[in-house]
């Protein structure tokens, strides 16, 4: 039987011809998930072996199919093995953001833009699902997110140990890098261990513990934020900053007397963050960012938000992308 | 005990916790308290008197700049002076105080109290006596030596008492200059007790500073009363007056 | 501009002329014309804003005259470019209500005008200061405060401050007027004492008593005019004008 598919664009499927036949499977899927859900303690029929309760429990839910395979075989035993993609409504993604993120997600001219939010509309495209974005503080999308508030997370969110326990994650999207920026005319080199010079940095960040790990010669300042940072900087207060990678595009934009002195890879990945109870949602992301590395789609967002060559990490897990690397 | 005092005693008074940030306060963060708190203290004063001065002027191109000093720098928030200063003064390439952050701290300090404590001196100036500046004058004194020797030193003895609430907050604003990024040495109260709580999730470091920030201010505001005891005694036991003495004739020699 | 107060016998030692002073819309001198001859002793009376304190303070330039001049040994004082700190400290006055530094200890009252304004070295000034107080009879009280004394004691102190100055010409603004009866002798024998040193004293009192006894000259004020003036024996023993004869009927 052909996989049950919400209208969408692009779909192949007649109007004439769909809806008719649309009807008569929702009568019959309605009445076994009726028998189904007498007869069952738990909470669905997430266990059937037969095509047809497990396309019953996927109608009544509204959701549309984790895979926009072609042909009538292929989808029916796919559907049967696939998991269900779970949404909080049929054929919306809730996409919680925080708005504040440069590159990942940010509002320019009013409207939601980043890194992130181009990978999650391509993803929402291929899962067939219409994006809709809700800004959040981070707390509540750590909150909201596990507790299905919202489907998913479209953040650059670091993917912790800890917070593993309380959600789900995506495979890994995204590397960071760290950067040291510093006035063009210091001429501080990457090669130098900062002995002596000043470094500037946000105190507690992730570049505070590299920082103290890495240059112990060099003298560190540490500051509350980073204004004050940048500024003490281009002060001359300071011989260098030390912060996010994403973070020194911004001041490179801004200020047209730095340069990056270094990047450092960091083994910490980003991933968007899902409920644990969304498995299926989980899946087909995965499913949809492989399909991104494989025909260069995800090459061509990265490259669009960063001058950086793609995350070195993320090539290895994903050999594909070195293909259009260039 | 309820449970949600329970809460707040674990949060804010968790002894195991008080105990392990305290050696680091009294260590590193107190020294570094006392320091700033006394050279912007010190700074401050001065400016203060400074301004008195000027505010009490009969000259109005004296008067002007200053009362306009004193209502800009009252009325803006201090984080915003401590960033004007520290930060905007390098970025302007003046390096009065090269790259350490604790001068440009004091120096913003001084500026804002300075214009709080110079509305307290001036009135302290106001109500020395009149006839005090005519003895002064009257010697052949200037005005600007009557006001140095005879009136400013009078006029700040009396308002001592009402200096400390300023001197209070003198020590407890030294926590800004965290604001203009600190070396690890140079950490002070504050700051260790912040980044403290980040470690730990817990804010009873915060409280460990608290009581750190009392011990300075409470014997701070004590001796400051006892100054200012002293000084009064000194003029005002009246010892028993005798009023038929005999006096000494003018000119020792007689008969001139 | 360095001044130079000639001690001249045929100079008054001070000449006011024409003074007029308002305080706003209020008149309190009007035209007030007065010499005083070196060495003499001038008591000014008169009944309350009469105007004689106000006269006083115009001698030293601590009220500005609205017009008319003030002649210090011939020196104009109340022209222009007069370094008038100079002036003042060749002029020494004692006022009603002593106006001792209260911070300051007694010796250091003394001292600070001859280090500060006659640039004198700390141990010479304490030696002047010293003998001074030993004149008007507090030497015990060199290290005492001036909340410590009695207001006699403090008003002699205030009298030994200016006379360390070597002042050519001492004003007095009701010096015993704030002083409780029994202390106003001690003050007056001191006066008594420098009248008989031949200094010029201008005296503002409401004591007639001394007026009659110590002054060389006596002077009338009503209202702002100087209305009689002459020897204590005219001034008190035979008075012309209507309005002396009335105070003096209710102050004696």
């Amino acid at each position: 039987m052909r996989a049950l598919r919400s209208p969408q664009r692009g779909s192949t499927t007649s109007p004439a011809f769909r809806v008719p036949r649309r009807a008569a499977i929702a009568i019959t899927a309605c009445a076994l998930l009726a028998t189904a859900a007498c007869s069952s303690s738990g909470t669905g029929s997430s266990a059937a072996g037969t095509p047809l309760p497990s396309q019953a429990s996927t109608a009544a839910a509204g959701s549309s199919p984790s895979s926009n395979a072609a042909s009538p075989a292929v989808s029916s035993a796919a559907a049967s093995a696939a998991p269900k993609v779970e949404v909080i409504s049929a054929g919306k993604l809730s996409v919680a953001v925080q708005s504040d993120q440069f590159p990942f997600d940010f509002i320019q001219n009013g409207k939601e833009v980043g890194f992130s939010i181009d990978l999650m509309n391509e993803i929402a495209k291929r899962l067939e699902l219409t994006p809709s974005y809700t800004t959040v503080s981070l707390d509540a999308l750590l909150a909201g997110v596990p507790a299905k508030q919202y489907d998913i997370g479209a953040v650059g969110l670091s993917i912790k140990p800890d917070r593993q326990k309380v959600m789900a994650f995506s495979e890994p999207y995204y590397y960071g890098y760290y950067g040291i920026i510093a006035k063009k005319s210091a001429g501080i080199t990457a090669d130098s261990d900062f002995a002596g010079k000043t470094i500037a940095l946000v105190s507690g960040s992730a570049q505070d513990t590299y920082a103290q790990q890495h240059y112990p010669k060099a003298k560190i300042k540490r500051f509350d934020s980073q204004p004050p940072a940048i500024v003490a900087l281009e002060g001359g207060q300071v011989d260098a900053f030390f912060v996010g990678g994403p973070d020194t595009i911004k001041y490179l934009q801004q200020y047209s007397d730095l340069t990056l002195v270094s990047s450092i890879q960091t083994s910490t990945p980003n991933g968007f963050p899902m409920s644990l109870d969304a498995p299926g949602l989980v899946s087909a992301v995965n499913s949809a960012l492989e399909a991104m590395y494989a025909d260069g789609t995800y090459t061509t967002i990265y490259k669009k938000w960063f001058t950086e060559p793609l995350p070195p990490t993320l090539v290895k897990e994903h050999p594909v992308l070195a293909n259009g690397a260039s | 005990m309820p449970t949600g005092l329970h809460n707040f005693f674990h949060t804010f008074f968790d002894l195991h916790q008080i105990a392990n940030v305290m050696p680091d306060l009294l260590r590193d963060g107190l020294l570094n308290t006392l320091m700033i708190s006394a050279a912007a203290i010190i700074c401050g004063t001065t400016i203060g008197i400074v301004l008195a001065t000027l505010l009490v002027s009969r000259r109005w191109y004296l008067r002007a700049p200053a009362r306009v000093y004193v209502d800009i720098f009252r009325g803006l928030p201090i984080i915003v002076t401590v960033m004007m200063v520290g930060l905007g003064l390098p970025i302007a390439g003046l390096h009065f105080f090269g790259r350490n952050s604790y001068p440009y701290a004091v120096f913003a300090l001084a500026l804002v109290s300075g214009a709080y404590m110079s509305e307290i001196f001036r009135s302290g100036i106001q109500s020395v006596d009149r006839g005090q500046m005519e003895a002064a004058r009257s010697l052949g004194l200037s005005y600007l030596g009557a006001m140095r020797l005879v009136i400013v030193p009078q006029g700040v003895r009396r308002v001592l008492p009402a200096l400390t609430n300023q001197f209070v907050a003198m020590v407890k604003d030294s926590s800004l200059v965290y604001l203009l990024g600190l070396l690890a040495s140079q950490r002070e109260l504050f700051s260790i007790a912040k980044d403290t709580t980040f470690e730990t999730g817990n804010l009873s470091a915060l409280t460990a500073a608290g009581l750190v920030y009392l011990a300075i201010t409470i014997p701070l505001t004590h001796a400051v009363n006892a100054l200012d005891r002293r000084m009064r005694e000194g003029g005002a036991v009246r010892l028993a007056t005798t009023a038929g003495a005999p006096l000494q004739l003018l000119g020792a020699q007689e008969g001139r | 501009m360095t001044v130079s107060l000639e001690t001249s016998t045929q100079i008054p030692a001070v000449a006011v002329v024409g003074l007029w002073k308002k305080f706003g819309e209020h008149t309190v001198l009007k035209g007030v014309d007065l010499q005083v001859e070196r060495g003499r002793t001038v008591c000014l009376i008169g009944a309350s804003g009469s105007g004689k304190s106000t006269l006083l303070r115009c001698m030293n330039m601590l009220e500005a005259p609205t017009s008319g001049s003030v002649f210090l040994d011939g020196l104009d004082i109340t022209g222009r470019g007069v370094d008038i700190d100079a002036v003042r400290s060749h002029v020494g006055m004692v006022f009603q209500q002593f106006n001792l530094f209260p911070h300051m200890t007694v010796l250091r009252n003394i001292t600070l005008a001859l280090r500060k304004v006659r640039g004198m070295a700390a141990g010479q000034a304490e030696e002047v200061a010293r003998a001074r107080l030993a004149d008007v009879g507090l030497s015990e009280y060199v290290k005492h405060r001036p909340g410590q004394l009695s207001g006699g004691q403090q008003q002699r102190v205030a009298i030994a401050r200016a006379l360390a100055m070597e002042p050519k010409v001492m004003l007095f603004d009701e010096p015993t007027s704030a002083l409780d009866p029994e202390l106003v002798k001690g003050v007056l024998d001191i006066m008594r004492q420098l009248a008989a040193r031949d200094m010029t004293m201008i005296v503002v009192t409401h004591e007639m008593g001394f007026a009659r006894e110590v002054a060389d000259h006596v002077a009338f004020l009503d209202q702002g005019i100087l209305v009689e003036q002459g020897p204590p024996s005219a001034v008190f023993g035979a008075p012309r004008s209507e309005r002396l004869q009335a105070f003096l009927s209710q102050v004696l």
